[in-house]
C-alpha cells in the first residue's frame, strides 16, 4: 500500500519551499490564472517552474489549482496556460470545470486531473463517473462522516483526497453565492468575501428572534482531523490535504512538521497511543488562530462546532523568529525577528525533520553586538546566545500555556 | 420557449397548466432540494397523468447530493420515474448521471447544479453526455447568457427567470445550532417564515432548515420581464418561475403574466406593471443580468 500523501498549501514560493523542507509529499498552489483564492499571492509561471524544480529535489510534487468556474471571458488562453503548466513539470491540476478537465486531457495529457472539492463529490458512483472521463483523482466533499467516507473509498476506482485540517466552508463547496450577492465578489472565481462569517439578525415573520449580544452567524470552527489519520490510512485514502493557501509560513511549517512526524510514527509503529495523539494535537494547536472542531468526521456538526460572537480572526502571537545562521564556535544564533520577544522568553525551536527543542533566550543583541532590551521590530536581524545548535530554516516560537479559546 | 413552474399542491397543476405552464416541476422530500412543493413518491403516478392531461410535462427534482448507502434507493427512484413516464429529471450529483446511464435514461436528465454552469464549454460538456438539457447558473449576465446561447445549443438551455434565488446550501443545521448555542428550545427546522439580515444592512434574506441542511435565498425576487423577448429571440429553450415562498394563487398570476408576455399580448412594460400591481410588496430585481461579479477583492 502506498503511504498516504501529505498535501500542503502554499501561497507563494517561500511557503512552497517551507512546506517541502518540512516534509510535504506534495504542495498545491494557485497560478495567476483560472484559480480561486485570488488574495493568496498566486504564482507566476516562472515561480511555478522554480517551485517544481525545488520540490523535485525533495521528491515532492506540485499540484496547481485550475479550479475557477470560468465565465465566457475567462476562457481565453486556457489551452496555452495548461500546456505551460505541463511543460513546467507540474504533476496535477485541480479542476471544478469539466470543460477545463477535458481541455487538459486533450492539450496537456501529462497533467494528472484531480476533481476539485468544488464539485462536492459525496459518493462512489460519482467518483467512478469521473474515472470513466479519464480523471485521475477526486477531492471529496467535506460533508462526509468517517463511515460515509469508508463507503465511498470501498466503492471507488480512483484515488481519493480528503481535507484533514484548516478552515471550513460552511456551504457545500461551490454552491455558495453569499459573497456574490452581498459584495459582487464571485466565490467561484476567487473573490469569496467570507460573508458566512459575518453577523446576522434573525427574524421569524419579521419578528426578531436573535440575541442582540450574540448575533446569528454561519461561521464554522476550523477542522483538525489529525485523530482520524489512523482510520484514513487504514481505509486507503490516497491523500490528506491541509487547507490554507493564504496562511503564513509559520503556520505551514508548524502543521507540516507535525503531520509529517505523526504520519511517519503511525507507519513506523503501526498504531499510535492516545497520549501521543494528544501531544501531536497540542503541537498543531500552536499554529492555529481559530478554535478547532472535527468537521463532519464524527457526524453532523453541532452548536459547539460553530463560532458565535467572534469573527474568527486574530493571529497567534507565538511565532517570534526565523533562524538565519548558527555559529557553533561562539554558540550564537542569528535570527530574523517576526514578533516581539524579550530576554527571559522560554522558546521552542523546530526544524524540518528534527524534534522540538526548548531553551531560554537569556539575552538579545543587535548586529553590532549592542545589547537590546527587547526585540520588537519585525524583520530585524538579532543575535542570541544559544547552547543548542539551531539549523538554518528552523523557526522559533514562544512557549506559552495556551488556554482553549471559547 | 417553454414556460416552467413549480406547483405547491396537486390542485395547482390544472390551474398552472391552464395559465400557460408547459412544464411542472415537482419535488419529493428525500430526493429534492429547495422544491416549492413536496409530493409523495407514490403520488407521482397519478400526477404525471394529471400533467399530461393538461398538456404539461411532469418534471422532477432529484437534485440533492447522495451518499453511498442511498444509491440503491436512488436507482430505484430513477427507474420508477422512467417507468411512469416522467418527462425530465433535474440533477446535480454525477451519481444520478452514472445510474441513469445504466438505466438507459440519460435523455431525460437536465443538469442543474445551481452555481457551476457559467460558460458554453461546460454547457457543451453536459449536452455532449446526451442530456435533455441544462440549467445555467443564475449569477451570470445577460450578455454572458447571449454568448453561451450563441456558442452552444440554446434550445436545451433553461434559465431561472423568476423567483427567490438560492444563495447558499449548508449541510449543517445552522438555525438549530444557533438556538442551542443560545440555550433556547424553539424548534426552527421546517419553518419557512424566517429571514436573516446582515448586521449592517437591511436586506431580508429568506432562510430555512430542513432534513438536507440550511438554505439561504436572495433578498429579492429575480424577474425577467424586460429580458424575456431577447431570450426568446436567442432561442433559449425554457424559463422557470420558481415558486418557493409563493402560494399557488401567486404562481398562477405570475405564469399568466409571463405567458401573455411570451405570446406578445403584453409588452415588457405592461408585464412589469401587472406584476407590480399583483405583488405590490415584493422586492424584485434583475439580479446579475447587468451586474457582473468580480474575480477579486
Amino acid at each position: 500500500m502506498n503511504k498516504i500523501e501529505l498535501l500542503a498549501p502554499a501561497g507563494d514560493l517561500e511557503r512552497l519551499k517551507t512546506a517541502v523542507r518540512y516534509g510535504a509529499d506534495a504542495v498545491y498552489i494557485g497560478g495567476k490564472q483560472f484559480s480561486l483564492r485570488s488574495r493568496a499571492s498566486n504564482f507566476s509561471l516562472e515561480d511555478i517552474e522554480a517551485g517544481v524544480a525545488f520540490a523535485k529535489q525533495y521528491g515532492a510534487k506540485v499540484h496547481v489549482t485550475v479550479n475557477m468556474l470560468p465565465h465566457e471571458d475567462d476562457l481565453l488562453g486556457l489551452i496555452e496556460y495548461l500546456q505551460a503548466l505541463e511543460n513546467s513539470g507540474v504533476h496535477a491540476i485541480i479542476c471544478a470545470s469539466p470543460a477545463i478537465m477535458m481541455c487538459a486531457k486533450q492539450h496537456a495529457p501529462k497533467l494528472e486531473i484531480h476533481v476539485s472539492t468544488q464539485h462536492s463529490v459525496t459518493n462512489s458512483a460519482a467518483v467512478n463517473y469521473w474515472k470513466r472521463k479519464g480523471v485521475d483523482r477526486v477531492v471529496l466533499a467535506r460533508e462526509l462522516t468517517l463511515s460515509q467516507l469508508e463507503a465511498v473509498q470501498s466503492g471507488s476506482e480512483l484515488p481519493l483526497e480528503v481535507f484533514i485540517h484548516g478552515g471550513m466552508c460552511i456551504s457545500y463547496s461551490g454552491r455558495c453565492m453569499l459573497s456574490n450577492h452581498m459584495t459582487l465578489r464571485d466565490a467561484n472565481r476567487g473573490g469569496c468575501a467570507q460573508s458566512c462569517r459575518w453577523k446576522y439578525r434573525l427574524y421569524e415573520n419579521g419578528r426578531p428572534i436573535h440575541d442582540e449580544k450574540i448575533l446569528f452567524s454561519m461561521s464554522s470552527k476550523d477542522l483538525m482531523g489529525a485523530r482520524f489519520l489512523p482510520d484514513l490510512i487504514r481505509m486507503g485514502i490516497a491523500s490528506v490535504k491541509i487547507e490554507g493557501r493564504m496562511k503564513s509560513t509559520y503556520y505551514i511549517a508548524t502543521l507540516i512538521h507535525t503531520y509529517r512526524m505523526l504520519i511517519d510514527e503511525i507507519y513506523t509503529e503501526g498504531s499510535i497511543s492516545d497520549q501521543r495523539m494528544d501531544w501531536y494535537c497540542a503541537q498543531l494547536a500552536k499554529a492555529e488562530n481559530r478554535p478547532f472542531a472535527t468537521g463532519f468526521y464524527l457526524g453532523m456538526p453541532q452548536a459547539n462546532d460553530q463560532l458565535y460572537g467572534v469573527n474568527g480572526a486574530g493571529i497567534s502571537g507565538e511565532y517570534i523568529a526565523d533562524v538565519i545562521a548558527y555559529d557553533s564556535t561562539h554558540k550564537t544564533a542569528t535570527l530574523k525577528v517576526r514578533n516581539k520577544f524579550d530576554p527571559g522568553t522560554l522558546a521552542e525551536a523546530f526544524a524540518p525533520h528534527e524534534p522540538l527543542r526548548q531553551f531560554i533566550i537569556s539575552e538579545i543583541y543587535d548586529e553590532d553586538d549592542m545589547r537590546l532590551e527587547t526585540a520588537n521590530q519585525p524583520m530585524r536581524i538579532v543575535k542570541i546566545p544559544c547552547d543548542i545548535p539551531l539549523s538554518e530554516h528552523a523557526m522559533i516560537r514562544k512557549v506559552i500555556d495556551k488556554k482553549p479559546i471559547e | 420557449m417553454k414556460l416552467l413552474t413549480t406547483p405547491i399542491t396537486k390542485d395547482d397543476i390544472q390551474r398552472l397548466a391552464n395559465a400557460g405552464a408547459d412544464g411542472l416541476i415537482l419535488g419529493t422530500a428525500f430526493f429534492s432540494l429547495r422544491s416549492a412543493g413536496l409530493f409523495e413518491e407514490a403520488e407521482l403516478v397519478k400526477l404525471v397523468e394529471l400533467c399530461h392531461k393538461y398538456n404539461a410535462e411532469m418534471r422532477v427534482l432529484v437534485n440533492r447530493m447522495f451518499h453511498d448507502d442511498e444509491l440503491p434507493r436512488l436507482k430505484q427512484h430513477l427507474s420508477f420515474l422512467k417507468e411512469i413516464g416522467t418527462d425530465a429529471i433535474y440533477f446535480s450529483d454525477e451519481a444520478v448521471l452514472a445510474i441513469s446511464e445504466e438505466l438507459n435514461m440519460k435523455q431525460l436528465l437536465i443538469y442543474q447544479s445551481d452555481t457551476l454552469l457559467t460558460n458554453h464549454m461546460d454547457t457543451d460538456y453536459y449536452l455532449a453526455e446526451g442530456l435533455k438539457g441544462i440549467v445555467l447558473a443564475k449569477e451570470i449576465t445577460v450578455s454572458e447568457i447571449t454568448e453561451i446561447a450563441k456558442a452552444s445549443d440554446a434550445s436545451k438551455m433553461e434559465l431561472i427567470a423568476h423567483g427567490y434565488l438560492a444563495m447558499m446550501h449548508s449541510r449543517r443545521n445552522l438555525l438549530s445550532s444557533y438556538m442551542e448555542h443560545l440555550g433556547r428550545t424553539e424548534k426552527l427546522s421546517d419553518n419557512y417564515h424566517m429571514t436573516i439580515e446582515e448586521a449592517t444592512r437591511h436586506e431580508a434574506m429568506p432562510i430555512y432548515e430542513d432534513a438536507h441542511g440550511t438554505h439561504v435565498f436572495s433578498a429579492f425576487v429575480q424577474q425577467s420581464f424586460t429580458e424575456l423577448n431577447q431570450f426568446i429571440q436567442e432561442g433559449i429553450g425554457a424559463i422557470r418561475i420558481d415558486g418557493i415562498f409563493h402560494s399557488g394563487e401567486e404562481l398562477v398570476q405570475l405564469v399568466s403574466i409571463y405567458d401573455r408576455l411570451r405570446k406578445g399580448e403584453l409588452d415588457a412594460k405592461s408585464a412589469k406593471e401587472a406584476f407590480r400591481s399583483a405583488f405590490p410588496k415584493t422586492v424584485s430585481a434583475s439580479g446579475f443580468y447587468y451586474q457582473a461579479t468580480g474575480l477579486s477583492k
